[in-house]
């Protein structure tokens, strides 16, 4: 019996907001990703794009390949620039619309930190989405602070490659208090597409870690991507979950705040990390020090997060008076 | 005029007024004109393909194709679709080797399908009543029908018969025994296949327009030249009924060592058969299976001796294991040496010795060794011998030379003789140099069936052959033939087989199948009556629902979700499968490596 990917399919075959002819390579996550999360937040959305590969690859201005209206914008203020324009749409009394700042990893972890952190801070009503190919693929892979450690990139050849973790901006994030914070990958489209469905419903910060493969980049197979992508997954190297700010009152008078950690996807078939980076072409030079290193991070970060999740339920439970 | 023109291309984007338009450069322009179809060098089509279980069936079952029938609780539809390529599914679900569920793709994640026992549900659950709804109409071309006479009833012959049926020739079975089925009915003992069920078969044949003559021994009450005469093509398919002689009682005049098959035969005509106490049967086929169960059924104890070791066992495994279970003992690795008898003639000892594995040998098995002097004594009263049969040629004259030990058949399984005179007579079955399971009885008929049509229509057997061919193996489908539709209307290619390899399994859930109700082996043991239930409608619906229709496409939307450039359209139901937009595909081929079966095939462009 097969695992029916989850999606209405009245969604399914609605008209598309995505129109193909965008310029992107083949095999590239990202498409994937925008038209699971378009089906979820349906034409009511404004995409606001900072510089990346979907900004190129979607047409420039004139052209679009998005049926919803994009800002192009710089750099360094997909943030800021999607806050201007939540404001301008409640200045409008247009409430129905959400806003979606959809960047890459440069726009995200290194260009476009400071403009992020400052709209998490004030926890404007955005929706910031963070498709994340490990490196600088637009420009021709250069290391970004989300490259993984052992991979290989234009900036970190062969003889240096990087040996500095990826940036846990996950954890930046939560440190913002934000509203809502998850992580997809277009490998669980049915998870993926749940998840833009509640942020659309979440007024206030909403901030999405998606994995995005790049064949190009990471050196796989077109035909390869969303597999390497599930193996991220099963290999727990990209745990898929999501974290919900829980608020509630002690006797109506203090108010405590806690995170509300669920894992959404528990690998039924376990990959290793060693199978997850062999996989691509970009972790020909790691070595086994390196992997080692990964599996025992990963490892560890896996087990936090089971913890998390078990006190979350522990403090659910408490509040409801069971024990 | 302008001003009434914006205000209508405001009120068509949705703004109130021609004010409310944004006062920065908006563009609607799109990427429609970029055709990133020709970046492809590959290119996605869908094609339905051969699973791994219709790849081992010698008779080319669409076993995906009614399964996915029967999910669909098309039950009628499932049964004749079944007999397209499997005429007897009743039998073959009970007596079968089930090549099917060695292979089949699912054993990687939990058990396989049970589609032996699917098989018998559908048979079980459409009793023949009815003609077969794609029999051809014969009035009125009455100069273009051929007759057939098949000689033997066996599994080949009902096979064949039915095919010729099917494909418009007159057709009459000659059988020298009263009752109609051959080894289905002579040889396989009651417990495994009732006599209702092969009777009920021949009903059906008898539905479709064959002429059934039982007790009318061809070489005695016909010969066979006049069969020759008065038939268009003559099917031989007598089967292998001779026991094996072994040397060492080749000289013993002993009334109490007998052939397994004979037993087996008077069993089922039931006559008396007078067995000792202790049995003792030499041999490690289906034969010896049978005889030792059916002994233990008429309270003998009893010893089956095989000169190999379990694995090396021609018998099904599954067989050997009830036996076990019933308390047959094997005595694996040993071969009877001796024999003593006593003054009156009757056995007094029987004399092992034991063996050990050597080398392969051309069998691909080990060959067996004596251990030399190391012997020991089974005390007997009775033995039966089960090392083989043969095919009795007695009636074929100088069809066949005198050391022949099986009918030699050509490609399109004629008999290859130097004395045919132009006669059209084909064999199968048992006699021909195939393996001997019912499965390839049937096949063979099927090949037969089609080999005589072409040859009536006056084509090249050898060119047919080709296209209707399924799998890897020598397989050949019967629905390919006649062209008939298959349940996907899509391509189909018959040529690629969809093993483990091509199937995501991250798709799939564990699921185990139900499980078997088998009567415990005290109870079953004193009874010729079936001891194992048909599937219940609830059971055979949960192990349809674990088939993962290998190959073969089953709308599924993962192309559509996975498609990076929306290149995949869906049909909205109104026909099969989904369409793909080349215009702007660019080969990536996620749809294949997503497709959780191998139900997408990338070609060359150009």
């Amino acid at each position: 019996m097969q695992k029916m990917i989850d999606i209405p399919r009245q969604v399914l075959v609605e008209e598309e907001l995505m129109q193909p002819g965008m310029t992107s390579c083949q095999g590239c996550a990202a498409p994937i990703s925008m038209k699971i999360a378009l089906k979820a937040l349906g034409e009511r959305t404004v995409v606001v794009l900072p510089a990346c590969c979907f900004a190129v690859f979607v047409g420039g201005y004139p052209y679009s390949s998005l049926k919803v209206p994009i800002i192009h914008c710089p750099f360094e203020t997909a943030a800021v620039v999607a806050s201007g324009a939540a404001a301008a749409l409640d200045v409008r009394g247009e409430k129905d619309v959400v806003v979606m700042a959809w960047a890459g990893d440069g726009g995200t972890f290194d260009i476009g930190m400071q403009a992020l952190s400052g709209a998490a801070e004030r926890n404007e009503n955005i929706l910031f989405v963070c498709y994340d190919n490990e490196a600088y693929m637009n420009t021709g892979i250069q290391r970004s602070s989300a490259t993984p450690m052992g991979a290989w990139t234009t900036t970190t050849p062969a003889g240096s490659i990087k040996e500095e973790s990826k940036k846990d901006i996950e954890q930046i994030m939560l440190a913002h208090h934000i509203s809502y914070m998850a992580t997809a990958s277009a490998a669980y489209p049915d998870d993926m597409f749940r998840k833009f469905r509640k942020a659309r419903q979440i007024t206030g910060m909403k901030f999405i870690h998606l994995l995005s493969a790049c064949p190009p980049g990471w050196r796989i197979d077109p035909a390869n991507s969303i597999q390497v992508m599930r193996m991220a997954t099963q290999s727990n190297v990209f745990p898929i979950y999501e974290v919900n700010k829980l608020r509630f009152s002690k006797d109506n008078q203090r108010f405590e705040e806690d995170w509300e950690y669920t894992i959404n996807v528990f690998p039924e078939r376990k990959v290793s990390v060693k199978g997850y980076l062999k996989s691509q072409g970009r972790f020909g030079l790691i070595t086994d020090e390196m992997i080692d290193y990964t599996q025992k991070k990963v490892d560890r970060k896996w087990n936090e997060l089971v913890q998390k999740q078990d006190n979350t339920n522990q403090v659910i439970q408490r509040q409801a008076g069971i024990c | 005029m302008a001003a009434k023109k914006r205000s209508e291309m405001a009120i068509k984007h949705k703004f109130k007024s021609y004010r409310d338009i944004t006062p920065m450069h908006v563009s609607l322009g799109n990427m429609l004109h970029n055709k990133t179809g020709g970046w492809r060098f590959i290119k996605p089509i869908y094609e339905d393909k051969i699973p791994a279980c219709q790849n081992a069936c010698p008779a080319g079952n669409d076993i995906e194709g009614w399964v996915k029938l029967l999910n669909n609780k098309e039950y009628e539809k499932a049964y004749w679709h079944l007999k397209r390529e499997e005429p007897f599914p009743a039998i073959l679900g009970r007596v079968c080797f089930k090549f099917c569920e060695d292979a089949c793709n699912r054993t990687v994640l939990d058990d396989c399908i049970q589609i032996k026992e699917l098989e018998r549900f559908v048979g079980d659950q459409f009793a023949p009543a009815t003609p077969h709804p794609e029999l051809p109409d014969n009035n009125g071309q009455s100069d273009k029908i051929r007759s057939l006479a098949v000689v033997g009833s066996g599994p080949s012959g009902m096979s064949v018969a039915y095919f010729a049926r099917l494909l418009g020739f007159r057709v009459t079975i000659f059988d020298k025994e009263a009752l109609l089925g051959g080894i289905l009915r002579l040889g396989i003992p009651n417990y495994r296949l009732p006599r209702q069920v092969v009777a009920s078969e021949f009903e059906g044949l008898s539905l479709m327009g064959v002429e059934l003559r039982p007790n009318t021994e061809i070489g005695k009450d016909i010969p066979l030249e006049t069969l020759t005469q008065t038939f268009d093509y003559v099917f031989l398919a007598t089967g292998a009924h001779r026991s094996v002689q072994m040397e060492l009682t080749a000289n013993l005049s002993c009334c109490q060592i007998m052939s397994a098959m004979n037993i087996l035969k008077q069993v089922a005509r039931g006559e008396t058969v007078a067995l000792g106490k202790r049995v003792a049967v030499i041999g490690g086929g289906n034969t010896a299976i049978d005889a030792a169960r059916t002994a233990i059924r008429m309270g003998c104890h009893v010893t089956v001796i095989y000169r190999r070791s379990l694995t090396e066992m021609p018998a099904h495994p599954e067989e050997v294991r009830e036996a076990q279970e019933e308390g047959v003992i094997f005595r694996f690795l040993a071969a009877p040496e001796d024999i003593t008898l006593n003054a009156d003639t009757t056995i007094e000892n029987l004399v092992c010795c034991e063996m050990e594995l050597g080398p392969t040998d051309e069998s691909g098995r080990c060959r067996p060794i004596r251990k030399e002097g190391v012997t020991f004594d089974v005390p007997v009263d009775t033995i039966l011998v089960a090392i083989g049969e043969n095919p009795d040629f007695d009636y074929l004259g100088r069809r066949v030379r005198s050391s022949d030990t099986i009918i030699r058949t050509g490609d399109d399984l004629s008999i290859l003789s130097d004395h045919t005179d132009g006669e059209k007579v084909f064999a199968g079955g048992d006699m021909i140099d195939i393996p001997h399971t019912v499965v390839h009885a049937v096949a063979s008929g099927k090949k037969a069936a089609i080999a005589m049509d072409c040859d009536r229509r006056g084509v090249a057997f050898s060119d047919v052959l080709n296209q209707i061919r399924i799998g890897s193996g020598d397989a050949l489908s019967f629905s390919r033939y006649m062209n008939w539709a298959p349940v996907n209307p899509v391509l189909q290619n018959d040529q690629k087989v969809v093993d483990s390899t091509k199937i995501v399994y991250d798709y799939f859930i564990k699921m185990p199948g139900c499980e078997k109700t088998i009567q415990p082996a005290d109870l079953r043991k004193d009874s010729f009556e079936p001891y194992h239930a048909t599937l219940s409608v609830e059971e055979a619906l949960h192990e349809t629902e674990r088939c993962m229709h290998c190959g073969r496409c089953t709308e599924c939307d993962n192309c559509l979700i996975f498609c990076p450039d929306v290149s995949i359209l869906d049909q909205t139901r109104e026909t099969f499968g989904y369409a793909i937009d080349y215009d702007y595909c660019k080969g990536c081929g996620i749809c294949l490596t997503e497709c959780p079966r191998h139900a997408i095939t990338m070609v060359a462009e150009g």
